[in-house]
């Protein structure tokens, strides 16, 4: 009988093993000049707009579903980046989202510039290596805005952003710059919101939006 | 006794085949320059595109100057066997002399798996192009696959200036099922 429950118990180790996940982080890149919504001008109550997202990676659509045999790309969840863009809308105070009572729309369109091939081989190589071990990847994005308001539309210019993020097999370096990689994310997407929207103040987009 | 004799003849021809048979792996590639080269020299790289974690439209150096090379193509090849449908894009560049040289360059849709290259679409657009390198400067082998245009070029790598003529197909450059 303990034969038999020790056998049971291995099996369960083995098979649950695949369930473990890996510790993972995030830290921003220091080399892009952070900006911060106070530099936007001033509105007395945020543009209500509605939003549209464009996924893309390096410039094209990615496919929602391999062809037999192929593996997809990873790709976000739809939900969760509106959401995560939402917020980096709500605390610029210029811009908030709202299907209700949108005086127009705003298109964001993002790019995932990541070299993607590396980070494979990356995995793979620490998959393989012997003992623990750990992977720095740089996953770079590109963002614009397209806004329309009644007859006028702004576009914003192509910025582009990066933040690091690490995966270990078991336990992540000491590191004190590491966060979330969930709020890394986010606070990239308020960076390269808040920068679109000081390039269309520069060129005086946004006043051209809020006359009458 | 006859018999015998023929029987250990055809022993040891086979033998001696089967060696050379399997003596042509050991074969090594001609390098395309020699390692005491002190001459001038330019980079050239291939490049790619993954479209999924499976597929990659792949632009590279096949032969330059008529010495066959390793390129992104074998090395992503050796790298991804035994992985299943994980393709691992490898980077691939070379030393090319800097005197005037004649490259055959290749943009073809590659797979992880050779049975997903039988089912799927291959497009391939290959050419000769003759140019002369900068001394050091780097240069990259570009291109477009897609089912109505196909096209392969070099360029340089910091400028994007197209160095010789571009490779192109007007309409499918889409490969036969025999030709993949």
């Amino acid at each position: 009988m303990k034969t038999f429950l020790l056998l049971c118990a291995s099996m369960c180790a083995l098979l649950l093993g695949g369930c473990t996940t890996y510790p993972t982080a995030a830290y921003p890149d220091s080399a892009i000049a952070r900006v911060s919504a106070s530099d936007l001008p001033r509105r007395e109550a945020p543009l209500k707009l509605k939003m549209e997202v464009q996924w893309l990676r390096n410039g094209h659509a990615p496919e929602t579903s391999a062809p037999r045999l192929e593996i997809a790309f990873p790709g976000p969840d739809p939900l969760v980046l509106r959401n995560s863009l939402e917020a980096a809308f709500r605390q610029t105070g210029f811009i908030v989202i709202s299907e209700d009572d949108a005086a127009g729309t705003v298109k964001v369109t993002l790019n995932d510039v990541s070299d993607i091939a590396e980070a494979i081989n990356q995995g793979v190589l620490l998959g393989e290596k012997w003992g623990d071990g750990y992977v720095t990847n740089k996953e770079e994005l590109t963002m614009s805005l397209a806004i329309n308001v009644g007859n006028k539309s702004a576009n914003s210019p192509t910025v582009r952003g990066a933040f690091y993020s690490v995966l270990a097999k078991s336990r992540l370096p000491d590191d004190p710059r590491f966060q979330s990689i969930k709020s890394v994310q986010e606070d990239l997407f308020q960076q390269l919101v808040i920068r679109c929207l000081l390039s269309l103040n520069k060129d005086g987009s946004l006043q051209r939006l809020q006359a009458p | 006794m006859n018999v015998r004799i023929a029987i250990a003849g055809a022993v040891r021809a086979c033998a001696m085949l089967a060696i050379a048979a399997t003596m042509t792996a050991c074969a090594t590639r001609t390098p395309l320059l020699p390692d005491n080269y002190a001459g001038p020299t330019a980079v050239l790289k291939d490049s790619a595109d993954m479209l999924s974690m499976s597929k990659a439209d792949m632009y590279y150096a096949a032969n330059i100057n008529a010495v066959d090379v390793d390129n992104v193509r074998f090395a992503t090849r050796r790298a991804s066997e035994g992985r299943g449908a994980l393709m691992l894009l490898q980077k691939v560049e070379r030393r090319i002399p800097a005197t005037p040289v004649k490259v055959e360059i290749v943009a073809r849709t590659a797979y992880a798996m050779p049975i997903m290259a039988m089912t799927g679409t291959v497009y391939q657009v290959k050419g000769k192009v003759e140019f002369t390198p900068e001394r050091d400067k780097s240069y990259v082998v570009r291109g477009k696959l897609g089912p109505s245009y196909s096209a392969v070029w070099i360029e340089e790598e910091a400028g994007g200036t197209m160095v010789g003529e571009k490779i192109e197909v007007n309409g499918s450059a889409e490969l036969g099922f025999l030709d993949k």
